[in-house]
């Protein structure tokens, strides 16, 4: 069911919308239809209050009639939602690249027990770094013994921020999931 | 803080809690009276003691629920005047659910005059 609100003025139409929202904001937890029929009625409801005044202009009679339909908490900028989709779905591209990156880095710490002159940080004589599974030509190898448990820390790290940035935007009861619904 | 402050936060708390309590039996005993769409249902909501400053939109989430629970049933109706309107009436178990929790509330009132309480 839809019910709407005859506003002539600028004002008391930007007032209405955000009551609106607020009333919306409010019932949130209901299903779609519920909060539907409560928006209805509570235009139906700022109607009938707005005609039982009879003082004052629009405004007025709409700002009385708001605030006896009582206090409801403001509703969250309209970009949240957006913003937390973007930000869900970030975030699940980019566990599920630094995941890849852990599990790699974790079987490089492996094959280091099995080739330890060929799997290791290596650092060039231009200066440039990188990891490798192959012992790199003119290169010197910089962690040496160190390589096993750097890597197990610096794995140990990442997944911790991995879980901390699951918690917040990817898991149901997270913060972000729940500003996807709202 | 005075006794007399303390007094009137203890009974601002409980007056609360209570009407939270009430809240539900007025409703239904409202709608036991004639159908009746929201606006008509706070009007007559706040002339009962304790309820003369009713947020008004506390109204319909709770008649939602009891919608959801059965207690009442909603339809809208076109109006000759102009938008349509919800009215609510109580079904027969509404009616019966009223019905105990008059008894309940007969029962407490009861105990606190005989101080049965006390002994």
């Amino acid at each position: 069911m839809t019910n709407s609100l005859a506003i002539t003025t600028h004002e008391a139409r930007r007032l209405w919308q955000d009551f609106q929202r607020r009333v919306d904001w409010a019932n949130r937890d209901l299903d779609a239809t519920d909060r539907a029929d409560i928006r209805a009625e509570a235009a139906t409801h700022i109607r009938d209050a707005m005609e039982a005044q009879t003082e004052g202009d629009e405004v007025t009679r709409l700002t009385a009639a708001m605030e006896s339909y009582g206090t409801l908490p403001p509703a969250p900028p309209a970009w949240r939602q957006p913003l937390a989709v973007i930000l869900h779905y970030g975030s699940i591209l980019v566990l599920g690249v630094c995941g890849v990156f852990v599990l790699i880095l974790l079987h490089m710490a492996v094959m280091e027990i099995f080739y330890p002159q060929a799997v290791g940080l290596w650092q060039h004589s231009q200066g440039d770094w990188s990891l490798s599974y192959e012992a790199q030509e003119g290169a010197e190898e910089i962690l040496g013994s160190w390589f096993i448990p750097s890597i197990l820390l610096f794995c140990a790290f990442v997944s911790a921020l991995l879980y901390a940035l699951w918690r917040f935007a990817v898991a149901p009861a997270g913060r972000v999931s729940r500003w996807m619904k709202d | 803080m005075t006794d007399k402050t303390d007094k009137v936060g203890v009974l601002e708390r409980w007056i609360s809690q209570a009407r939270k309590g009430y809240f539900e039996m007025l409703l239904l005993a409202r709608l036991q009276a004639g159908r009746a769409y929201g606006y008509q249902i706070v009007a007559s909501l706040k002339q009962v003691p304790g309820f003369e400053n009713l947020a008004e939109g506390t109204v319909y989430p709770v008649l939602t629920r009891m919608k959801n629970d059965g207690l009442v049933t909603a339809e809208w109706v076109a109006e000759d005047s102009g938008a349509p309107r919800k009215y609510y009436t109580t079904t027969p178990f509404g009616a019966d659910v009223l019905a105990e929790m008059k008894a309940i509330w007969v029962a407490m009132s009861a105990a606190l005059d005989a101080q049965e309480l006390t002994t």
